[in-house]
């Protein structure tokens, strides 16, 4: 599972904040509770990755913003994150020629930092960042592309600290493998040193064996906006989903042309949307892209995307997201808004499959999502007596579990707001 | 009055399938038909939904997987006991879960064309076991059991559930079959 656990402080409206996380989220609380502060944490590490923190900082709308009001520059800002980046074995080397292959599994790790930021304006330091690289060390033979007799040799450590800038490297491999620290961590990245209010996230010194592979650049955070969907999109663009999927035609062109990917999304989408025969994307005036789609009740009448309804538009965006997607970790805030009730289980159904392969966290005030997710999948943000965010699990409460037993739904108790008992 | 069908069944993949394979054998007979997920829904609130469709004089089909129940006869006391308004002539118990009822319908020849085994009979077969038959190329369970349903026949699955071909013979969905099952 990409990210196991998350501990932040004086983050937005969190003090403290500190919990487990599983495959599949649903993020409820009342308004204001603090859900879109929740997800601003991961939305701050993707950032970091991708701008860097002071780009990060200032985009989540500087210090002030960042910090909780009333905690403010007496406490560091901490965020510490144990994740599960891909399990791939990376073959490293081999001793001589008559000694097997060695290789490297990454497994549970972990990020933290924290910052100091100045009484006033966005100045701050880095006062922690460290990384710690969990890894399988094993040896084993390669037959062709296959690897075979893998043979554990133990679990190891790499540590990559940054103090004031001064990079320090710290390994713990178990007894018995051959390769020294100097061996393993490549002379390139030794007695460097990290700019100045720089995170180790952003530099090439925190993924220092080939398969760390960046992951928080790969966080997605999706606010579908289906009003843009309808709208024709340039020929030119990425093909991944944009956020807001304003792209989505553009995506959806390239699905269309793998027969297997047409044949798997016209599944998924029918299975939701029982009534559309076909979908195709039009070129329009040779510059920009139109979806249009076939129902079954029209056979011989396309419906170009301003006639479809926004709930359409969203099941769209929805199947591209969870099946077509390459992302560890995808956000979902507010997904069912506009989708008629009857259809909300088989989102969620599709979401529940779809978290087998990625972690989804979706935030939602819909009743139906809160019906058709199990209770262990809740995650109940409120605020406490001082105005602090915090997250619980109903599943954790006996009061909760009580009102289940005797039938009353999870709905009810979300309605009644009785989740926080 | 309009006379209207609702098949109750247990959750999404049940509704994928009535939708899709057993909808389109009632229309004709009736004003409309619907499918309803009960599993999310509370028991009262199930318990009344039931008798209203009988004050209506409409008709209903309750679907139910057996799982750990021994008998039909059994499962049947369970859901009596659960439901007052429920009558035994409109229970239909599925052995064991409905995925037992979508690999049923796959021909011989149908297994050979979505490359996965082809068995004669299917009375034992549980979601767990049907998702051991999903093969690699499929990285959604809801896509394969979709495509199954493009290939569905109503003959091979009589032929090869028992529970299946009660429910096919109750409603005669299908002309009936005579002689051994092969």
């Amino acid at each position: 599972m990409p990210i196991q656990r998350i501990h932040v402080e004086n983050f937005k409206s969190f003090s403290e904040l500190d919990i487990e996380l599983s495959r599949f989220h649903v993020v409820i609380g009342s308004n204001a509770a603090g859900k879109s502060n929740f997800i601003s944490i991961f939305k701050f590490l993707r950032d970091i990755t991708i701008n860097g923190i002071v780009n990060a900082i200032a985009m989540q709308g500087g210090a002030e913003y960042l910090q909780n009001t009333n905690i403010g520059p007496s406490r560091d800002l901490v965020i510490r994150i144990v994740y599960q980046p891909d399990q791939k074995v990376e073959i490293l080397g081999q001793e001589c020629k008559d000694t097997p292959l060695l290789a490297i599994q990454s497994c549970q790790s972990s990020y933290e930092f924290a910052i100091r930021f100045d009484s006033h304006g966005d100045g701050f330091s880095i006062t922690r960042d460290r990384l710690i690289i969990g890894c399988e060390v094993m040896s084993c033979d390669r037959n062709g592309k296959r690897l075979s007799k893998i043979e554990k040799i133990g679990h190891g450590e790499i540590q990559v600290m940054s103090d004031k800038g001064e990079l320090t490297y710290a390994v713990d491999l178990p007894e018995g493998f051959p390769l020294t620290e100097q061996e393993l961590i490549p002379i390139y990245f030794r007695g460097k040193r990290v700019p100045e209010k720089t995170l180790l996230l952003e530099t090439p010194y925190a993924y220092p064996l080939p398969h760390v592979e960046k992951f928080f650049d790969h966080i997605a955070v999706y606010d579908i906006d289906p009003k843009l969907l309808k709208k024709g999109v340039a020929v030119t663009g990425k093909r991944d989903l944009e956020e807001d999927a304003g792209n989505l035609v553009l995506v959806l062109k390239n699905i269309i042309g793998d027969p297997e990917k047409k044949r798997k999304f016209s599944n998924l989408l029918r299975d939701v949307l029982p009534f559309v025969d076909d979908f195709s994307v039009e070129k329009f005036m040779d510059i920009s892209l139109i979806l249009t789609l076939r129902e079954r009740y029209a056979k011989n009448h396309d419906l170009p995307s301003t006639s479809l309804s926004d709930g359409t538009m969203t099941i769209f965006a929805l199947i591209i997201v969870l099946y077509f997607e390459d992302k560890p970790l995808i956000i979902i805030e507010e997904p069912v808004s506009h989708i008629h009730p009857f259809l909300v289980g088989r989102v969620i159904t599709m979401m529940k499959e779809s978290s087998k392969r990625k972690q989804i966290m979706i935030t939602t005030h819909s009743t139906e999502v809160v019906k058709h997710a199990s209770i262990e999948d809740l995650l109940l943000i409120s605020r406490d007596t001082e105005g602090f965010s915090v997250v619980s699990r109903p599943a954790d409460k006996e009061e909760v579990r009580t009102f289940l037993k005797n039938e009353i739904g999870i709905e009810e108790l979300y309605i009644q707001n009785l989740l926080g008992l | 009055m309009k006379k209207h069908l609702f098949i109750m069944v247990e959750g999404e993949d049940d509704v994928r399938f009535f939708g899709r394979i057993i909808k389109p054998l009632f229309v004709s007979r009736y004003d409309s038909v619907e499918i309803i997920p009960y599993a999310s829904i509370k028991r009262t609130k199930v318990n009344n939904f039931l008798k209203s469709v009988r004050l209506m004089k409409n008709d209903y089909i309750f679907v139910a997987d057996i799982d750990t129940e021994r008998s039909v006869r059994d499962k049947k006391q369970i859901l009596y006991y659960h439901f007052s308004n429920i009558e035994g002539s409109s229970i239909i118990v599925v052995i064991k879960e409905i995925e037992s009822w979508y690999y049923a319908g796959l021909s011989r020849e149908s297994a050979l064309n979505l490359e996965v085994p082809d068995l004669s009979l299917t009375d034992e077969l549980t979601k767990e076991g049907f998702n051991r038959l999903i093969p690699h190329k499929y990285d959604s369970r809801i896509d394969f059991m979709f495509e199954i349903l493009k290939y569905f026949s109503l003959d091979s699955a009589r032929m090869k559930n028992h529970s299946f071909r009660f429910f096919a013979d109750r409603y005669y969905l299908a002309d009936p079959i005579h002689g051994h099952r092969d």
